[in-house]
């Protein structure tokens, strides 16, 4: 069993099939046997760290992920293995969505942090660019004369070429 | 680096990358307008690849002209490919020009046309376009000139990793300022950088000779040599190794020239080319039959098909046995049956076996897999299965291959599910998926149908005609 400890002090115990999906405590860890000691996970609180942990024991069994090619579509990596499960696991609040990403950033997860970019990604297309400032309460910070530009050649910019 | 994606959330860099990476190329477009701080970050992706096909070129250049100077900085690729000219199409060139020309960070530039926007009195505005950029890929297709027309000849670019050009232009002649002369004077300023070079050498005369050895500065470090010539001579084979030496990559061919066959192959080429000792992927276009005076009786002569398969895989075996590095071996067969400017590749890969053997696979062609008809040649029917075939076939009945194909197919399942879901992708993409859709159809009978284009003049038939009989 392997345990860690989060940022708001909360203990989490797990197996070690389900904790070593985690680069992170893998590395911790030695991939040796059980910790004495936890683990401190300090950049992730208990709410993100649960979800972390549903996700973990939900793939404990997947087989080792093949490694893609570089150059590999991204699409087509992401979709490798993403599931029914996996669709309706990331359907959370935006904010714990981004937390989720870090978490899985921090934790070196590397298709949990497939899975959080895509939905990312999704929630984007599709979207007009101000659409997509209000759903994440973008402030764009553009000059008046960049805004107009904006408006202007851009606009021909991005419907012409191609 | 952490950067607020929004209020009171910053997150890495690198995961907004990922972000920007996953979607599509319209959507990273719209994005870069959201913010300046997704602006900075998405510009690389969004623009980092043109592509101009179809009518009005121009007047599509003239719109991204207009954009500002961050997104010209982003691009890194321009891909532009003429096919037929809509009318102010050669007054309005001149944006082209002007376009490339701010383009400060262009990398690679591919142009090809068959409409003729760009003629040989165009090419050296179109060199000069690209010339301040740090471009490293260079495709120039313009097509065939009958002659250079004369006036400045340009240098070509330097520092060139990659070059492809079809060249066509035939003034049989090789006096300064020819159209031999100037191919060299393309290529010559980026030989001693070149890792890739595609010559596609066919003047509409074959007396005009392309003298490789002028190209021996590239030695060094030609990695990928692709050489399409009509001067019918076997001493090619010899020069090339001699010249580079450390290709690993080679591919040559001979188009047919007056209604003769390719370069006829003869087991001595597997000495010239055992002289290649890195190489590892090989391509020709030799010619089995004329020797065997075994003629196409039928468009879908599946006999015949087999016969030309197994003299393939017979040179292949010994071509491997010769080149221990050697990986893949395609020999591409022209003209198959009636069908005029046709062709057929016979692909072969090659492993390592036990006790330092060598093993070949035929590679699943578009005739194998099944019992098929061929009711011309009287035969009728004919035993196609991969089992009925030497070569140990690898292809769609090989189980990795299959297991490949099963995963492929559910992940187009789930696409198609995506894309029924977003209408109007961006065109990149579907372009892409043309490609898919062409590269499938070549695994398939009615894709190799597709390939060939049938006589359609009495000349070409009567060439094709004395060829036979021959």
């Amino acid at each position: 069993m392997v345990t860690v400890v989060v940022s708001d002090g909360v203990t989490f115990t797990m197996e070690q099939d389900v904790a070593f999906q985690c680069g992170l405590i893998a590395d911790f860890a030695g991939g040796g046997g059980d910790q004495e000691e936890p683990i401190p996970i300090q950049a992730v609180n208990s709410t993100v760290m649960r979800k972390v942990i549903e996700y973990c024991e939900h793939h404990r069994n997947d087989p080792p992920q093949p490694e893609v090619p570089e150059g590999t579509p991204l699409e087509r990596k992401d979709r490798r293995g993403r599931d029914a499960w996996d669709k309706q696991f990331i359907q959370v609040e935006q904010e714990l969505l981004f937390e989720i990403i870090l978490a899985a950033n921090y934790l070196n997860i590397k298709p949990l942090l497939d899975l959080g970019c895509s939905q990312v990604a999704e929630m984007m297309k599709g979207k007009t660019p101000a659409e997509i400032q209000q759903m994440f309460n973008i402030v764009n910070g553009f000059t008046a004369d960049e805004e107009a530009q904006n408006g202007e050649g851009e606009e021909k910019a991005r419907n012409l070429n191609s | 680096m952490l950067k607020p994606l929004s209020f009171g959330l910053h997150i890495p860099v690198e995961l907004l990358r990922e972000i920007i990476k996953r979607l599509d190329t319209v959507d990273q477009r719209n994005i870069t307008l959201v913010s300046r701080i997704l602006r900075e970050e998405a510009l690389p992706f969004a623009f980092k690849e043109l592509s101009y096909t179809g009518l009005e070129i121009p007047r599509k250049i003239r719109g991204i002209h207009q954009a500002r100077e961050d997104i010209k900085a982003a691009i890194r690729k321009v891909r532009i490919q003429v096919m037929i000219l809509s009318p102010g199409d050669i007054e309005a060139r001149p944006i082209i020009f002007d376009f490339l020309g701010t383009l400060p960070c262009l990398q690679v530039f591919e142009f090809k046309q068959t409409g003729v926007l760009i003629d040989s009195s165009a090419l050296p505005q179109l060199l000069d376009s690209v010339r301040h950029a740090p471009l490293s890929g260079l495709l120039i297709d313009t097509g065939t000139f009958f002659k250079t027309q004369g006036g400045h000849h340009p240098d070509g670019l330097v520092a060139l990793q990659k070059l492809s050009i079809p060249w066509c232009i035939g003034d049989e002649d090789e006096s300064p300022g020819s159209s031999v002369a100037y191919i060299r004077r393309i290529i010559q300023p980026s030989l001693k950088t070149l890792v890739e070079l595609n010559l596609e050498y066919c003047p509409q005369t074959s007396a005009t000779y392309f003298d490789l050895p002028l190209l021996k500065e590239a030695g060094e470090t030609l990695r990928v040599f692709r050489l399409t010539t009509r001067h019918i001579d076997e001493a090619v084979l010899d020069i090339v190794p001699d010249i580079f030496p450390h290709l690993t990559t080679f591919a040559l061919k001979w188009p047919i020239v007056n209604g003769g066959p390719s370069i006829l192959w003869k087991d001595s080429h597997i000495l010239s080319l055992s002289k290649n000792v890195n190489l590892q992927s090989l391509q020709l276009s030799s010619d089995f039959e004329y020797e065997a005076n075994d003629r196409c009786r039928a468009d879908r002569d599946f006999f015949w098909f087999i016969r030309c398969y197994k003299r393939r895989l017979t040179a292949t075996t010994k071509i491997s046995e010769a080149m221990p590095k050697l990986r893949d071996c395609t020999w591409i067969q022209l003209r198959v049956g009636s069908l005029w400017d046709s062709s057929m590749e016979h692909p072969f890969v090659i492993e390592n076996g036990p006790r330092s053997t060598r093993v070949v696979h035929g590679v699943k062609q578009w005739w194998m897999g099944s019992v098929r008809e061929c009711w011309e040649t009287g035969e009728k029917i004919v035993d196609c299965r991969l089992e009925a075939l030497p070569g140990h076939i690898i292809g769609e009945n090989d189980p990795c291959v299959q297991q490949q194909q099963q995963q492929q197919d559910s992940e187009s399942e789930s696409e198609d599910e995506d894309d029924d879901e977003d209408e109007g992708d961006d065109e990149d993409e579907d372009e892409d998926d043309d490609e898919d859709e062409e590269d499938d159809d070549d695994e398939g009978e009615d894709g190799a149908e597709d390939n060939m284009k049938y006589c359609d003049s009495d000349e070409d038939i009567d060439i094709m005609e004395d060829y036979l009989a021959a």
